[in-house]
């Protein structure tokens, strides 16, 4: 009886997180509640309040064509890493275990728009160098903070950070952190772009576990869906974007203020913008 | 005017809102079960609510009390030493699927799924008694033949039955069916029901043993989602030395009738030794009136 209890207490001690860890495994639904205008039906274009962009980033965004889009070369394009959670993104999280040390070798993610699969290595392995590839979902290594599980990726091809243009450059480095509540899970992101950032973006996106979930697969064929000449990219060069003027008309903002830029992410901003709206009347 | 992904030429304009608005659905739908599928991914530590006195301290020597068991199993768990046990060939013996979820464990789920469809190929678990790794094949194909080996996670496939994942196992070592020697043969089909309620799980196991069992043995157990299972649940074991002055090649047994544990079950709990013995018909409840004579008979006695 002794022994029983032993062995009871023995296993339920080996049962124990080892170092504070959380099992993110499992199949995630996401929930808009948070950015939910941008998320869904997309940003407006011009729209580019809040965004701590650079005057590079700003121009980039205004010369973005969102007919763009219907080229057969960008019509399957995955989201990069650090924006794949904003879209529609059922997520199924899973672990890579090591058979013989049952260690966590890496976690692994399946996004549902367009099917990005994901690999975050927990092994203590180096990022490759600086010339190695750069992908969609980039290099991710993984290390727990307590319960939090922290992401460090780079070599990310250049992507968006708002898809109506504003864009985030091959430089950038994504830091994340899974926080899992019990049967919800937070994510915090935190890009830091020396090239289209002057200070680090920070976002946070959601889910709710969902044993049922199925997350289907995402077949993508371009086709040619707009007759254009060969080689054609659909733009506007500077001060020719005239949908520029529609997001500031709709909502009544002043056009400095949709044009984004560090100091339009702090409540100090409020101020600013009083007088901006003040002296557009 | 809003931009998304899906549309983003100007004269798509008109509709684009018309399409997000459309889109949203779709993704609920697309991303709902295909066939009332449940995940059961996640790491389930067991509750031993139900059985704890079998499942934890363990049976007593000579229970074998509601068990479907035949003539040849009693016999068979009669002549059984739990002294075998210390034999060096035995020390490391692995639970069979059939019954490692009755004793000490953590359960880990994961499932293995084809990258380009997405088609679920298989559910794998690894459960921490005697590190065991165990496939449950989801992609249709068959048992291989009588002749293929015999394991002790067996071969198993599994289909959804709406949201139960009923599994078959054959290929099974031969093991137990009561970890006080009452032998499961290795000829048993197991048939296994998982349900999952929210964060629980249970299990539900029936095992066919045309040699040992009389009628189909059926067994639940239940488990709760722990989602900070961080831990490696190894189970290392080194076999030794631990009867230091025992004969090579000696299995440690009792011949018929010479079992001297027999009556430490019955006489502790006052049960008659015709009941101890189990069978089919000690499952159920009409054995209670077969019952009441025979514990009179055992007060007149004393």
């Amino acid at each position: 009886m002794r022994k029983a209890s032993l062995l009871l207490l023995i296993s339920t001690l080996l049962s124990l997180p080892a170092f504070g860890q959380i099992d993110p495994s499992g199949e995630w639904a996401p929930r808009f509640h948070e950015d939910q205008p941008e998320r869904i039906p997309g940003p407006e274009i011009g729209d580019y309040l809040g965004l701590p962009i650079t005057d590079a980033a700003r121009l980039r965004g205004d010369s973005w064509d969102a007919s763009l889009l219907t080229l057969p070369e960008h019509q399957c394009k995955p989201h990069p890493a650090d924006y794949s959670p904003r879209g529609p993104e059922n997520l199924r999280f899973w672990k890579e275990v090591d058979t013989a040390t049952q260690q966590v070798i890496a976690y692994h993610t399946n996004i549902s728009w367009q099917a990005p699969e994901r690999t975050i290595w927990m092994d203590g392995r180096p990022h490759p160098p600086e010339y190695a590839a750069h992908t969609w979902q980039g290099f991710s290594t993984g290390k727990w903070e307590g319960d939090m599980l922290t992401v460090t990726t780079t070599h990310l091809k250049t992507g968006w950070i708002r898809r109506n243009g504003i864009p985030r450059s091959d430089k950038a480095t994504l830091t994340e952190h899974f926080i899992r509540h019990g049967n919800y899970l937070t994510l915090v992101s935190v890009i830091d772009d020396p090239v289209y950032l002057s200070e680090p973006f920070i976002r946070t996106t959601n889910w709710v576990m969902d044993p049922r979930q199925e997350i289907a697969p995402y077949p993508c064929e371009p086709v040619v869906e707009v007759e254009r000449p060969q080689g054609y990219v659909p733009h506007h060069l500077p001060g020719t974007n005239t949908f520029l003027k529609e997001f500031p008309e709709r909502f009544g903002l002043p056009e400095q203020a949709t044009r984004g830029g560090v100091e339009t992410m702090y409540p100090e901003y409020i101020s600013k913008i009083r007088s901006l709206a003040t002296n557009r009347k | 005017m809003p931009t998304t992904s899906w549309c983003g030429c100007r004269m798509c304009n008109a509709i684009r809102s018309k399409i997000a608005v459309l889109v949203l659905p779709l993704m609920a739908l697309v991303a709902s079960p295909a066939l009332a599928q449940v995940d059961l991914s996640g790491a389930w530590n067991p509750r031993y609510h139900e059985d704890q006195p079998e499942r934890i301290p363990g049976p007593e020597l000579a229970d074998y009390l509601g068990l479907p068991i035949n003539e040849e199993a009693r016999q068979w768990a009669l002549s059984w030493d739990p002294s075998r046990l210390t034999v060096q060939e035995h020390q490391c013996q692995v639970h069979t699927v059939a019954y490692i979820y009755r004793g000490p464990l953590q359960v880990r789920i994961w499932e293995e799924r084809d990258p380009e469809t997405q088609q679920l190929i298989a559910i794998r678990q690894y459960i921490s008694t005697y590190e065991q790794n165990r496939t449950i094949w989801m992609d249709g194909r068959p048992h291989p033949p009588d002749y293929a080996a015999h394991t002790w996670m067996g071969f198993s496939t599994g289909k959804w039955e709406g949201d139960t994942l009923t599994v078959t196992t054959t290929h099974i070592k031969q093991g137990w069916h009561r970890r006080n020697g009452l032998p499961s043969s290795d000829q048993i089909t197991l048939t296994e029901h998982f349900i999952r309620h929210g964060n629980y799980l249970t299990h539900i196991s029936v095992v066919n043993d045309p040699i040992f069992l009389a009628e189909p043995l059926i067994k639940s157990q239940n488990f709760v989602l722990n989602d900070t299972a961080g831990g490696n649940w190894l189970w290392p074991c080194e076999y030794v030395e631990e009867i230091a002055d025992r004969p090579a090649a000696a299995v440690p047994h009792y011949m018929p009738g010479e079992n001297p544990f027999i009556n430490e079950f019955v006489n502790r709990h006052g049960i008659p030794v015709e009941a101890a013995m189990g069978g089919p018909e000690t499952m159920y409840p009409e054995y209670q009136q077969k019952l009441k004579p025979l514990l009179e008979k055992m007060r007149t006695k004393k």
